[in-house]
């Protein structure tokens, strides 16, 4: 007996093939009614919308959304949409929503190398102040402040200082402030509050010598600086006898703006 | 005596004391603020020598 032609019955021209079930194909069933034969025709694409249900439109699918648990439960998983001040904070009354910078205060701190064997004024530390910190029409305030330590020897007095300069060098460099620490000093911390008026000048109180962190009341004094350009906060030591040692502890500033 | 002097491209005009810190440098009270000269600038020694 030869392999029929056929998929299905009645339909011997048709090109038999395995896999899915294609809706050009085509099936015949007979049955006997009233003693005779009738043929009814099914094709593939009867049988394949039949057993989807069709198919699913966007805006035409029916039912309970949280019936589709996996999907219920991603949509719960979401964020709900930011709302300032509700659902997400606010830095110093400013949104965060939107495009665009919110400036935070600048700051950084320094440790510095041990100063001996010399008597000049020696940069311990330097803490740079990038260009463009500074904006112009924008005041702001600058704490700059130093912690010297007598890390050994006794027998002069250590001074530690602050300076300004745009590169890390003592040559020019506009001078903020000095602590003495005597003989029997080990510790002395010296602090300026320099305000940037937003126009190209800084001004901060005049130097004097401090015996602790207390800002010192006097005159105050202007000096002018470019904000366009990287400027240094140079933290120096000078000790007054060569073979003591001092250094900068910590230097650091912060802008308030 | 020496009352302005220029120093990478500033111009400073001398309003105060001169004051020794070492060996090597001075401070000098300027129109600018109080600046650190050291003998690396020709100032120096124009006013250790005056």
């Amino acid at each position: 007996m030869s392999t029929p032609n056929w998929w299905g019955d009645w339909r011997p021209n048709l090109t038999p093939h395995t896999g899915n079930l294609q809706p050009t194909d085509l099936i015949e069933c007979t049955s006997i009614v009233g003693g005779a034969t009738v043929n009814t025709a099914i094709t593939g694409a009867q049988i394949i919308a039949a057993a989807s249900g069709g198919s699913a439109t966007w805006g035409g699918i029916t039912g309970t959304l949280s019936a589709q648990t996996d999907l219920q439960t991603a949509l719960n998983a979401k964020q709900d949409t930011l709302v300032s001040g509700t659902n997400i904070k606010t830095v110093n009354g400013n949104s965060l929503l939107g495009s665009g910078n919110i400036s935070l205060p600048s700051n950084k701190i320094v440790t510095g190398a041990n100063v001996t064997g010399t008597t000049a004024n020696t940069i311990s530390a330097n803490a740079l102040l990038p260009a463009n910190t500074l904006q112009l029409g924008k005041p702001c305030m600058i704490h700059i402040k130093a912690r010297g330590r007598r890390v050994s020897g006794g027998s002069g007095v250590i001074s530690c200082g602050m300076y300004r300069n745009t590169s890390v060098s003592l040559s020019g460099a506009t001078f903020l402030g000095q602590i003495q620490l005597t003989t029997s000093t080990t510790l002395g911390q010296l602090e300026r509050h320099l305000f940037w008026d937003g126009a190209g000048n800084i001004s901060n109180q005049f130097a004097g010598t401090l015996v602790s962190d207390m800002i010192n009341n006097g005159t105050y004094a202007t000096s002018v600086i470019n904000p366009a350009v990287d400027n240094y906060f140079l933290y120096t030591v000078t000790c007054a006898n060569a073979g003591d040692t001092g250094q900068i502890q910590y230097g650091l500033y912060i802008i308030y703006a | 005596m020496l009352n302005t002097f220029t120093y990478n491209e500033i111009e400073y005009t001398i309003t105060g004391p001169i004051e020794v810190i070492s060996d090597t440098q001075l401070h000098v009270e300027t129109d600018k603020g109080i600046i650190l000269v050291d003998d690396t600038m020709d100032i120096y020694k124009e006013l250790t020598n005056g």
